[in-house]
């Protein structure tokens, strides 16, 4: 199953926000709170967080497998903890209508 | 997450009202500011007859770009050379500025006509003392038209114009003409959260509180940059400096923290999660500061 972001969906990452992240990881702070990218779709704004950032990016038509084996190489979390997180954004993104699969 | 105040605005309105001031500034170089800021919509006013050279060149400049351009004009400028011109040029949407109920009607006759142009068709119905009784019938005659789309703008009060606000009992009473009316299948943008509050006295205002200066920014006809139409607080000037910088200055930050703070004489109000306070623009206006609540909340 291709996963891709719909593309009435318009989007922007915010330079200063992601840096920011950027340097709390390296830091080993929680950036979880840390909004890095806006989603504009049918006159609602969404606020995603750098993970949320990095899989939205990826929503090009790759697979579920292909997204969590891209993140783990940027971030230190085991893979199955990882692919929960990833099932419950990619869910909460198909539920905005943000993405479709096929 | 936290992106309440986000490095650029994503919306942007600007009113092209007199080609004299269009002129004297380069339309072409602040559409493509526009485009490298990364703004998600341009919302254009043009209300000459015909359209205005300046607005031509900028949805020129646009139209292969990442925009989502809405462009709001007078009714007689809807012929059907513009319109397939408008559609070359990529406008996702056409507004038709309507300020009295035969503007809405000849609307209708123009969503008619042009039904299979490919770009959406509708009412930008503008809210004042003389034409806010009209409401209910403005929305009736459009959902018993095929007019879906319904935009009750900003007022500009940067231009001068008379700050008006719905009080509560007239706000019910329209409410109550409302529910006659099934505006469940129509895309209605409202951007006061007390005209909100008429049109769906149960649900929240979806706004997030008053955005101006955070994620819209307008451009007065004579270049002067503000907030938001309804905010009459300058922020620069575009025949003097590049939007990029107006947008970067610390005053800009200054003016929209303080903004994005609830008035003080809001912050018990059990009702403050719903109008975040209200019009931050209709408040200075009237009350010349920051710190008191919008009159609109009476």
């Amino acid at each position: 199953m291709k996963i891709f972001r719909n593309p009435d969906a318009m989007w922007r990452e915010e330079d200063e926000s992601r840096d920011q992240a950027n340097q709390g990881l390296e830091t080993g702070e929680d950036v979880a709170d840390i909004g890095t990218s806006i989603i504009l779709h049918s006159g609602k704004m969404h606020s995603l967080n750098i993970l949320g950032t990095e899989i939205w990016k990826l929503l090009d038509g790759k697979s579920l497998d292909e997204i969590v084996a891209s993140l783990q190489e940027g971030f230190e979390v085991e893979e199955e903890v990882l692919r929960e997180d990833i099932k419950t954004f990619l869910s909460e993104m198909k539920e905005e209508g943000l993405i479709y699969e096929e | 997450m936290n992106l309440k105040e986000l490095a650029f605005p994503i919306r942007i309105y600007w009113d092209l009202t007199s080609e004299h001031h269009n002129s004297v500034m380069d339309c072409k170089a602040i559409s493509k500011e526009i485009v490298e800021l990364k703004f998600f919509t341009l919302n254009l006013l043009d209300t000459g007859v015909p359209l205005s050279h300046s607005c031509m060149e900028i949805l020129e400049t646009l139209k292969s770009e990442m925009i989502s351009v809405t462009l709001t004009l007078a009714p007689s400028a809807l012929d059907s050379s513009t319109i397939a011109r408008l559609s070359e040029l990529n406008v996702k949407e056409i507004l038709v500025n309507a300020s009295v109920i035969s503007d809405v009607e000849r609307t209708a006759e123009l969503v008619r006509q042009y039904k299979n142009s490919g770009i959406t068709i509708g009412v930008s119905y503008q809210v004042t003392k003389d034409s806010y009784g009209a409401i209910p019938e403005a929305a009736s005659f459009c959902l018993n038209n095929h007019i879906t789309r319904l935009v009750f703008p900003m007022q500009r009060l940067t231009e001068n114009e008379d700050c008006f606000y719905i009080a509560r009992e007239e706000g019910k009473e329209l409410t109550e003409q409302l529910k006659e009316v099934d505006i469940s299948t129509m895309n209605i943008t409202i951007h006061d959260p007390f005209l909100w509050k008429i049109f769906y006295p149960e649900a929240a205002f979806p706004g997030g509180g008053c955005q101006a200066g955070n994620s819209m920014v307008y451009i007065a006809p004579d270049g002067l940059v503000y907030p938001c139409p309804s905010m009459p607080e300058k922020l620069g000037n575009l025949k003097e400096t590049t939007l990029k910088k107006i947008l970067t200055a610390d005053s800009k930050k200054e003016l929209v923290k303080s903004i994005r703070k609830a008035p003080e004489e809001c912050r018990e109000c059990p009702d403050l999660s719903g109008c975040m306070g209200g019009c931050s623009g209709r408040a200075l206006e009237l009350n010349k500061s920051l710190k008191h609540r919008d009159p609109a909340c009476t």
